[in-house]
């Protein structure tokens, strides 16, 4: 029974914390992302979607320099991507070098 | 009659069929066109799982579009984020030639007067991502199916890093290479300049510069490093050195023999205002460029010293691409000054103490779906008087040649929608018509040249990847966008 409460307990914040979570739309067009800076909360998410006529490949990285690949992502289709910690990331496309934005997590 | 001129012409812009002191300076001077070779590499479109149409106007380079210029500047490294190693690329061209009059005694070794077909060109690439910060685009293989030999082309390694510099975006890195101007993001100079492909088998003017011609190309080596600022200037400075005599053997160079030796260290540099607006849809740059070569005229350093070239030069370039690309007009332009202070031929041979040459040329071209690209140019060579130097091909004490360039290219593949995206094909019909050709306007119509080529240009690591796997069963080739 404990356990059953306690598991009640950490869904329902699960919950809490989804619903307090917000999710911050970008867009890719003109191989470039607008808006170009954003500011979020640490477990918000992010979703990039490609309305270029063209493939990219987001690419997450962080202020020490480490770099998390999202794959390919063809047009018309969203990525979405949570940023849990705070800090500065840096999210670039790898195919097309100009194409950059910085979120800052709180 | 055919006005008596260079019979054969080399990759290295060099030429050959003169006698004496006169035939030695000839070679060196150059030609008007050297002949270039095509650049857009199936290599790079697999590695950015982009179709050549991204990077190139016309599907087919080398004329870059304002993403390929990017592609470039960055290094050469944009990818997919997949391994598609090793990145090579074949080329070969097929060339078929007419002459107004026919080439007595045959247009090259081995070919007949006129109407001649021939194998322009095969060539091997290894062009792509090194590392994030290293990118290569290497030719280090190029048969000229004319000359019959084989020898180094256009190569290039980039270093480059990226960031912000007092709140301003920069992109900096180091180039090596092997031909001044080949580092150039546009295309105006020699290296990347229309008409991108030339035949070998029609007579050329002999008189080039640096900058215009590619005089020194595949003969040098140089480093340096280049800039570009918030996307608006660019700058690039770099220093080249001759190769020694085996060294150019080694590389292929040809013919080494009676050429040019470049003596000593050779600057050259670049600014250039460009900037790319109405979300990429239009692009400009005007730019300068200078470039100092000290030269033993045909390669013999038993003068004193040695001539002395230097350009300076400036360039602009517009780009008009249409809300779905489907249509883009491009327009280039190119103006040279050369002076030339002419110890060393002055000594051996009592040419003029200096000379002067200056070249312009400008072209345009409008694609149709990067698919059909007519392109109209024109050029005009003028020098000073001397009947020493030039060594012209009609014996005229000036080097002055001027004429229009009509071409029509059908490119079928290298769109999104192609049926593959790791090889392409082009076909073109270029007129060149001569109103002066070597200082003489006179029968210069009857240097006048049809010329027809037919280039392929393929990845074959994707096939034999996709074979294998079929063979395995497996369907994932990792070959990058197949459509």
């Amino acid at each position: 029974m404990r356990k059953m409460l306690g598991f009640a307990l950490l869904a329902s914040q699960c919950i809490v914390y989804a619903a307090n979570a917000a999710d911050v739309p970008v867009d890719q067009a003109g191989q470039k992302f607008n808006p170009d800076s954003i500011t979020v909360k640490a477990g918000d998410s992010v979703t990039f979607t490609n309305k270029d006529d063209v493939t990219h490949n987001i690419h997450v990285i962080t202020s020490g320099g480490d770099s998390e690949d999202k794959g390919l992502q063809k047009p018309g289709e969203n990525i979405k991507e949570t940023f849990a910690k705070a800090g500065d990331y840096q999210v670039r496309c790898s195919i097309h070098p100009k194409m950059k934005m910085t979120v800052t997590v709180q | 009659m055919l006005i008596e001129g260079v019979a054969m012409e080399t990759k290295t812009g060099n030429s050959c069929r003169f006698s004496g002191f006169i035939g030695l300076v000839a070679a060196s001077v150059g030609m008007m066109f050297s002949p270039h070779v095509a650049n857009a590499t199936p290599a790079f479109a697999v590695q950015t799982s982009q179709p050549c149409s991204a990077c190139h106007v016309g599907a087919y380079g080398p004329q870059l579009t304002p993403y390929g210029r990017d592609f470039k500047l960055y290094g050469y490294v944009s990818d997919d984020g997949k391994s598609h190693f090793p990145p090579v690329a074949i080329m070969e061209r097929t060339t078929f030639t007419n002459t107004k009059d026919k080439q007595e005694g045959g247009a090259a070794s081995g070919f007949g007067d006129n109407n001649n077909i021939a194998i322009g060109e095969i060539s091997g690439f290894y062009t792509g991502k090194v590392t994030d910060n290293i990118g290569v685009y290497l030719e280090p293989f190029s048969y000229d199916g004319v000359n019959r030999t084989t020898g180094w082309a256009n190569s290039e390694i980039r270093i480059v890093h990226d960031g912000k510099l007092l709140g301003v975006d920069y992109v900096a890195g180091i180039t090596a290479n092997n031909a001044p101007t080949v580092s150039d993001l546009w295309n105006a100079t020699s290296q990347w300049g229309w008409p991108f492909d030339v035949t070998e088998l029609a007579p050329a003017p002999v008189a080039g510069t640096l900058i215009g011609d590619g005089t020194a190309q595949f003969q040098v080596v140089g480093a340096g490093a280049y800039a570009m600022l918030d996307d608006w200037v660019y700058a690039e400075a770099e220093l080249y050195h001759g190769l020694s005599a085996g060294t150019r053997n080694f590389v292929g160079d040809w013919p080494v023999t009676g050429t040019d030796t470049y003596d000593g260290v050779m600057p050259y540099w670049k600014l250039a205002l460009q900037h790319s607006f109405d979300s990429d849809h239009q692009s400009f740059e005007v730019g300068t460029m200078g470039m100092v070569a000290n030269v033993y005229p045909g390669g013999d350093d038993m003068a004193a010293s040695s001539d002395r070239k230097t350009d300076l030069a400036a360039d602009a370039n517009y780009q008009w691409f249409s809300k779905d690309n489907s249509n883009i007009i491009s327009a280039h332009a190119l103006y040279v000054h050369e002076n030339l202070d002419l110890h060393a031929s002055e000594a051996l041979a009592g040419s003029n103490p200096k000379d002067e040459l200056q070249e312009f040329k400008a072209n345009v071209s409008y694609a149709y779906k990067q698919t059909w690209i007519p392109t109209v140019g024109f050029f005009h060579t003028w020098g000073s008087t001397d009947p020493v130097y030039w060594g012209t091909s009609t014996g005229s004490a000036i080097p002055n040649s001027q004429g229009y360039i009509a071409e029509l290219t059908y490119v079928p593949w290298g769109k999104q929608d192609s049926p593959i995206q790791w090889g392409n094909v082009r076909f073109e019909l270029q007129y060149t018509d001569y109103t002066q050709f070597d200082g003489v306007g006179t029968h210069a119509e009857d240097n006048n040249t049809l010329f027809f080529n037919i280039g392929i240009f393929f990845d074959p690591v994707p096939p034999i990847r996709d074979a294998v796997n079929a063979i395995e069963g497996n369907s994932n080739s990792g070959s990058g966008q197949h459509s």
